[in-house]
């Protein structure tokens, strides 16, 4: 077996060796994990209690019972509990998958571009699930049943995620301009694509896409949930099993190889991983941009770099981010469902521009502080 | 087929003009056109259309009334909806009819069980319904927590509204959900009439109002006879463009589009169908200078979101041709011009007055 | 340690060998193999980067590659790293050709400090410390883990930075956080690509220092600089490369001989006896501003170039009175007597003076 160097023999009175070892943040990454969780569960039950339904909380409470077999069942209640288990929840919960599934998709992707500016959105991933998912229903491919929409989005996804990927490295790096532009460049064909596809479709397909672009989480079901849930497992767990490579891909490609990363492997799990997670939120809610630039960035500005934290606090981050704006979109303006984009937007659009502005002067012509 | 495109256009283009769709446009205040009136003052003869000049704005048509008797539901029903699903509808007393058009709810209401319309979509203008909640956003979004407070027993609708989990949410409610088609033309006309009667279990009203719209349509024919030039030479030449803000969206409208059927219903050539095209086409400058249209038909929102006429005739190829020399621009309002619900044969008068008679 | 090494050169480098700096590396002849490039080459395009180098690196000694911009240095060590595959030959680390090793085990063997040290988010010092203990997690030397960081930093004078963050940190100290990485690592073979380039004279000397002191330890040390007088000062070995091939190999009086290092770099350089030690030290000559241009403003003296016709020519003949091979890295014959630098069979046995 392979052995170390054997270590140089000190007189510790000499030198004494200090505590070099990370020290875990652990009680910040507690308190933060903590308060973003207590958020989103304040979130969830605001959400749960708004509405054009009008539901009182001992409404909602007696549901919950009912729902759990703990009350009688009440037929006076029956459009009350429709509006609670058909529409609200399944909103509330799907908005919730989404969100966690954009926010770790997009600190894999900054972990896998050495890059903060990665972002499924900003580069395109989420543009091209949607081509996937506009093919899907255009075509009336249906060979998966209620998958079909997801998993044609997440083949898409690969693809796009792939081509980015290799179009915006060079030599081991990606440069902020040319992530930003590959981002465009992509994003520009897909809309081509989309287009053409809705040029061919019939008007049953059409009516679908153009209600689906519109990036909204109305006509959330149990089945959706229960298609995006796996998609989230799956890319949650890749995510997590990822965590410490993408630490080490942080100094640099090669750097990460020398320290015994299997480079290649790690790219083709993140990356399957970042379609999986970007198609289940886009075949259900089509593009919410800025979602996974935010949160991972926020973050790691309030318990560090380290993945291993900072993927489980994207997802929660993601939840509450999509949660919020969802309450948001429903009842900022009376009787209007505002697209969930233009909140994550409204937050997302500075902070991009102030990222993009800090490594664009940061780096040597922005080589994105690789 | 091609209607449903149309349809579907329609839908892009309410997202985008999403708040102008909620608001009701009050309908530009019809310019009298000149005309080389050969005998205006008689008032029995209608000056030569082929000379008329200016632009044109039909009238809102009529609110449709509904039949002399109350209508009796025999209940419960059983359909097949258009999605070949079989639903079972035990009570009529809250009913919400939801499509882009609004035809649904006109139909509801022409059955005589208006009253029992709990809900309405933006598009349903009638005065009647004014009071009732409106259940859509951004035009043509269904809402289902919005449906489900209004408790309905039933929800007759199509997919012109949407998203379809929105109907799905409701159905998982327990409420009824049917299905019609969403096709709109005038040959079909009675059959939506029919389907709308019965899923409410009102079969014989159904016939009876389907009875009614046709002699109705029948006679708006007879009189548009009376406007229009007899001979089929001197027919006036007409294309129904479909704009839409400044950008990209402007469509000709060809055969099967339902455009085909309105032009022919008041008496016009669709120089469009004429040309060989068949549903919706780009409008490029070759296409409509090829056509030379006399008379284009517009939508009234449609036209006032590319800035009226003059933004119409700004339009690459619409000032060469005969209509754009002349501005002779009819439009009338978007939710009714291709409706073609029991109000239909309104629809077609006031078009035809708007073209043959404009200022009368 | 062993190099190609043309054969016309072999008597006057062991001539010159003799004279000092040999006493590690008598020591080290004797030990073990741990790194050895045998006839590699590598060529990108067509274009031959490396071509036809083999050396040993033995265990106990620490081996300087030397070259001008573009000779092949750090393309050499990315092959010894396994970072790139030769187009032929074959690298073997401890016996095993490196190709085929897992990148962990291969983390095992070998550690390297990139030029490029930047990392890309904000981990402080310590965290990139702990990522150079990597490859023994899930052993048993994981439990030297405190221990190999603790020394690590002392020894790249990073302790009071270990909880800055690493990306707001000067070149120097980022270039002293990842040597603190790489020597966490434990490895037996350490790879450095111009450790030196952003340090201060006193880091310099301390970095080159430390390679000698895991050199004592065991470890075998390749480190790739461009100051010539620090590889006099510590290595056991220099190679100097140029062109991709090697142009001579050696103990440092072997090397650095005044009329090679003029042909090589294409400069003329003066080698004298180091005050202290009588190491060599090797001194370039500094050019006149007019050396470097034929405006007249600085040369002043109209005309200048119409003398040769070539900006700037005429100034650089007068000094060095050595031109190097037109378009080509290799040195001219006449020069350093290399004819051919292939087939390196040179072995520290066959010179047992090195």
């Amino acid at each position: 077996m392979t052995t170390p160097l054997p270590r140089v023999v000190r007189a510790p009175a000499v030198r004494p060796a200090p505590s070099v070892l990370p020290r875990l943040a652990r009680r910040r990454i507690a308190l933060t994990a903590l308060v973003t969780a207590l958020a989103l569960v304040a979130v969830l039950v605001l959400s749960a209690a708004v509405g054009q339904f009008p539901l009182s909380p001992e409404q909602i409470l007696a549901s919950l019972l009912r729902r759990a077999g703990l009350a009688s069942a009440d037929p006076s209640q029956a459009f009350a509990d429709g509006a609670l288990w058909n529409v609200r929840l399944p909103r509330l919960v799907l908005g919730a998958l989404v969100g966690a599934a954009l926010g770790v998709a997009g600190a894999l992707m900054q972990g896998v571009f050495g890059n903060p500016l990665a972002e499924p959105g900003v580069v395109g991933v989420s543009s091209g699930c949607a081509v996937g998912a506009a093919a899907a229903i255009v075509l009336h491919v249906d060979v998966l049943g209620s998958l079909t929409v997801p998993a044609a989005a997440f083949v898409a996804g690969i693809a796009v995620t792939a081509l980015v990927y290799a179009l915006s490295r060079a030599r081991g790096r990606t440069r902020v301009l040319t992530l930003v532009l590959t981002g465009i460049a992509v994003t520009a064909v897909a809309n081509a694509a989309i287009a053409f596809l809705v040029f061919l479709a019939d008007a049953a397909s059409r009516d679908q896409i153009v209600f689906w672009q519109l990036g909204s989480l109305n006509g959330a079901t149990w089945t959706a949930v229960g298609t995006v849930l796996p998609f989230l497992v799956a890319g949650l767990v890749g995510a997590f099993a990822s965590a410490r490579g993408l630490d080490l891909l942080a100094l640099g490609e090669t750097a990460a190889r020398h320290v015994g990363l299997r480079v290649e492997g790690l790219r083709v799990v993140v990356i399957l991983c970042v379609a999986l997670l970007t198609a289940a939120a886009v075949a259900y809610a089509g593009v919410i941009a800025f979602v996974g630039l935010i949160v991972p960035h926020l973050f790691r500005l309030l318990v560090g770099p380290a993945h291993r934290a900072l993927v489980p606090l994207s997802a929660v981050g993601g939840a509450l981010l999509v949660s919020a704006s969802d309450v948001a979109a429903r009842t900022v303006v009376p009787f209007a469902d505002l697209p969930i984009g233009m909140f994550t937007a409204l937050v997302g659009g500075p902070v991009f521009f102030v990222l993009v502005r800090r490594t664009l002067a940061g780096g040597s012509g922005g080589s994105g502080g690789r | 087929m091609f209607a449903r495109r149309l349809r579907a256009l329609l839908l892009a283009a309410v997202s985008v003009t999403a708040l102008a769709a909620c608001s009701a446009t009050p309908a530009p205040v019809p310019s009298v056109p000149t005309g080389h009136a050969t005998a205006s003052a008689s008032g029995s003869r209608l000056p030569d259309p082929h000379s008329l000049t200016g632009p044109s704005t039909a009238r809102s048509v009529a609110e449709v009334q509904p039949l002399a008797r109350s209508p009796r539901a025999t209940l419960p029903v059983t359909v097949t909806d258009v999605r070949g699903r079989s639903v079972t509808i035990a009570d009529t007393s809250r009913i919400l009819a939801l499509d882009l058009y609004g035809t649904l709810a006109d139909t509801v209401v022409a059955l005589g069980l208006g009253d029992r319309l709990v809900g309405r979509g933006s598009s349903n203008t009638l005065a009647s319904m004014a009071d009732l909640p409106v259940v859509t956003h951004d035009g043509h979004e269904l809402s289902g927590e919005a449906i489900l407070s209004l408790r309905p027993s039933v929800v007759l609708t199509d997919t012109t509204l949407g998203p379809l989990s929105v109907q799905e949410q409701v159905a998982a409610s327990g409420v009824p959900v049917v299905f019609l088609d969403p096709k709109r033309s005038i040959s079909s006309t009675g059959d939506q009439v029919r389907a709308v009667a019965h899923a409410l279990g009102v079969d014989a009203a159904g016939d009876e109002l389907a009875r009614r719209v046709a002699g109705e349509i029948a006679d708006a024919k007879t009189r548009i006879a009376a406007m229009a030039p007899a001979d089929p030479a001197r027919r006036l030449r007409m294309a129904f463009l479909y704009v839409r803000g400044t950008a990209g969206i402007f469509f000709v409208l060809g055969k099967g589009s339902g455009a085909d059927e309105l032009i022919d219903g008041i008496g016009g050539i669709d120089v469009a169908t004429q040309a060989g095209i068949t549903g919706i086409k780009p409008a490029t400058s070759e296409a409509l200078l090829a056509t030379d249209p006399e008379v284009i038909l517009v939508m009234t929102d449609g036209l006032a979101s590319t800035g009226g006429v003059d933004g119409l005739l700004a339009r690459p190829g619409v000032a060469e041709t005969t209509a754009g020399r002349n501005r002779r621009v009819v439009d009338m309002a978007d939710g009714q011009v291709l409706s073609f619900g029991p109000t239909t044969a309104a629809v077609l008068l006031s078009l035809a007055r708007a073209v043959y008679e404009p200022g009368s | 340690m062993s190099v190609g090494q043309p054969t016309t050169h072999e008597a006057a480098s062991t001539a010159a060998g003799t004279r000092g700096g040999g006493v590690a590396s008598r020591a080290a002849a004797a030990a073990p193999v741990a790194l050895a490039a045998e006839d590699v080459s590598y060529a990108v395009d067509g274009k031959p980067i490396v071509h036809g180098v083999s050396l040993h690196v033995h265990e106990g000694e620490v081996l300087a590659l030397l070259g001008p911009n573009g000779a092949g240095k750090s393309t050499l060590l990315a092959l010894l790293a396994g970072d790139l595959v030769p187009g032929s030959g074959r690298v073997l680390l401890g016996g095993v050709p490196v190709s085929g090793m897992a990148a962990r085990e291969l983390a095992r063997r070998r550690a390297v400090l990139p030029q490029s040290t930047a990392v890309a988010f904000s981990f402080p010092v310590r965290d990139v410390i702990a990522m150079g203990r990597t490859p023994w997690r899930g052993t048993p030397f994981a439990e030297d883990d405190p221990a190999a960081a603790a020394e690590a930093a002392s020894d790249a004078d990073v302790v009071p930075l270990l909880d800055r963050d690493v990306t707001t940190l000067s070149g120097g100290e980022q270039s002293r956080a990842a040597l603190a990485r790489v020597l966490a690592q434990s490895t037996r073979v350490l790879l450095l690509d111009e450790p030196t380039a952003a340090l201060d004279i006193a880091h310099q000397e301390r970095v080159l220092a430390i390679a000698r002191a895991r050199a004592v330890l065991g470890a075998a040390v390749v480190v790739v600089l461009h100051d010539l007088n620090l590889a006099a000062g510590y290595a056991d070995r220099l190679v100097l490369l140029d062109g991709g091939v090697v142009a001579a190999a050696g103990a440092a009086h072997d090397v650095l001989r005044p009329e090679l290092l003029s042909a090589v770099y294409g400069h003329p350089i003066d080698v004298v006896p180091h005050p202290h030690d009588a190491r060599p030290l090797v001194l370039p000559r500094r050019l006149d501003a007019a050396d470097v241009t034929n405006d007249t403003r600085v040369t002043g003296v109209a005309g200048a170039d119409d003398d040769t016709g070539v900006p700037g020519s005429g100034g650089a003949a007068r000094v060095t009175g050595v031109t190097r091979a037109p378009g080509g890295g290799r040195p001219p014959d006449g020069v350093t007597g290399v004819t051919s630098v292939t087939g390196g069979g040179w072995t520290p046995d066959a010179h047992a003076s090195l």
